[in-house]
């Protein structure tokens, strides 16, 4: 594959050869897991919990990306694995937290406030609380909108919403987040 | 008369027949239902972001470890490497594996008898030496002031032919140091067998 960078389209059909399958994992890898990462940590906050649901994803696309039908960009593809892990993953941490009598919404802030940076002061964490303060679809959906800059139409591929849906949802989720950033 | 007719025609049509005569254009199927959506789209691009947010960097605050990433591709190229993604073994590596197992339990089985039977050897040949000193010098063996305790022999011994002596029981309170040094002196020099 020499040190050119590949486009997907290629790195796919490299990962559809048994000889480079592996190398191209390697790349698809090294191109998204950043922004992975930090899509996957904005919604489940802690860093373990994020490393687990990142591993997991890529393990799915390991064993997927054989039958990606390429209906949408590999990114988009990818953000939807993510995306269904975390929910899944917030779904078991729902059920843990019930039966602990405890919320998962006061968990996650919880969590974000024992952060070794966090600074009570400053907007940039402000905001992570008022994000958790969201329900969750309009917590997938800011975080899409406002931190990936995803087009509506994307965000619809991935969530399975139609584009309606997803603009009323950040629309209402920015409005929320403005009055918690304001008033609290 | 000609357009009175067609004025006649075009009242009989349905609505939807008239409304498509007066409006030839096309139009995206979802065009009017998303009209709203899209118009609010354009406002909050343009102007609903909340200010407040304007002020804030979109970098995500969170701590992260050390080389983080550089550790997780690597770790997630592990894990995508479990046995069940590789092709099935084949025999010879299985045949391979299972030798290397039968061998070093035979090395271990063998250390084992070659151990047990060398140490059982020494303490016959002790035994047997034994056998050959004389009930009187045994006796002042197992009666001599290192033998005692609290002013009596630990042991002493009575050979008869009705019943054999078991050395290896009458000799346990002997240490092996004594017992050689006995056996020394009264059987020669044979410094080939340990005492354990």
């Amino acid at each position: 594959m020499g040190n050119q960078p590949v486009g997907d389209d290629e790195l796919l059909s490299l990962f559809r050869s048994e000889a480079t399958k592996e190398r191209a994992f390697a790349q698809i890898v090294d191109r998204y897991k950043e922004k992975l990462y930090w899509h996957i940590r904005r919604l489940v906050v802690v860093h373990e919990d994020a490393d687990d649901v990142l591993q997991n994803t890529f393990i799915k696309v390991w064993k997927g990306l054989n039958t990606f039908r390429e209906d949408s960009r590999l990114f988009t593809w990818l953000y939807r694995i993510a995306t269904n892990e975390c929910l899944t993953h917030l779904e078991k941490l729902k059920r843990s937290r019930t039966a602990s009598l405890n919320n998962e919404e006061s968990y996650l802030d919880n969590k974000i406030r024992a952060d070794e940076y966090f600074d009570a002061g400053k907007l940039e964490w402000k905001l992570q609380l008022a994000i958790q303060s969201l329900p969750e679809q309009q917590r997938v959906v800011f975080n899409l909108r406002y931190f990936d800059e995803m087009p509506y139409k994307e965000m619809s591929q991935i969530l399975k919403v139609t584009e309606g849906s997803l603009k009323a949802s950040y629309h209402h989720a920015a409005k929320k987040i403005e009055d918690y950033l304001l008033n609290r | 008369m000609n357009d009175e007719n067609n004025i006649s025609d075009y009242l009989k049509d349905s609505p939807e027949k008239q409304f498509r005569s007066l409006n030839p254009f096309t139009l995206p199927e979802d065009y009017f239902s998303g009209f709203n959506w899209n118009l609010m789209d354009k406002i909050s691009d343009e102007g609903h972001i909340p200010d407040i947010l304007q002020e804030i960097s979109k970098r995500t605050p969170y701590s992260l470890p050390d080389g983080y990433f550089d550790d997780a591709g690597l770790k997630i190229q592990a894990s995508i490497s479990p046995k069940s993604e590789r092709p099935v073994r084949s025999l010879k590596h299985s045949w391979r594996h299972l030798a290397a197992a039968a061998a070093t339990l035979g090395i271990i089985v063998l250390a084992a008898v070659l151990f047990y039977s060398y140490h059982n050897k020494a303490g016959d040949f002790a035994l047997q030496k034994i056998e050959n000193v004389s009930t009187e010098r045994l006796n002042g063996f197992l009666g001599n002031p290192d033998s005692v305790q609290n002013g009596q022999p630990v042991l002493s011994i009575t050979k008869s032919d009705s019943k054999p002596v078991d050395f290896s029981q009458l000799f346990k309170k002997i240490s092996d140091r004594d017992l050689k040094s006995f056996l020394d002196e009264t059987g020669g020099n044979d410094d080939d067998f340990l005492m354990n």
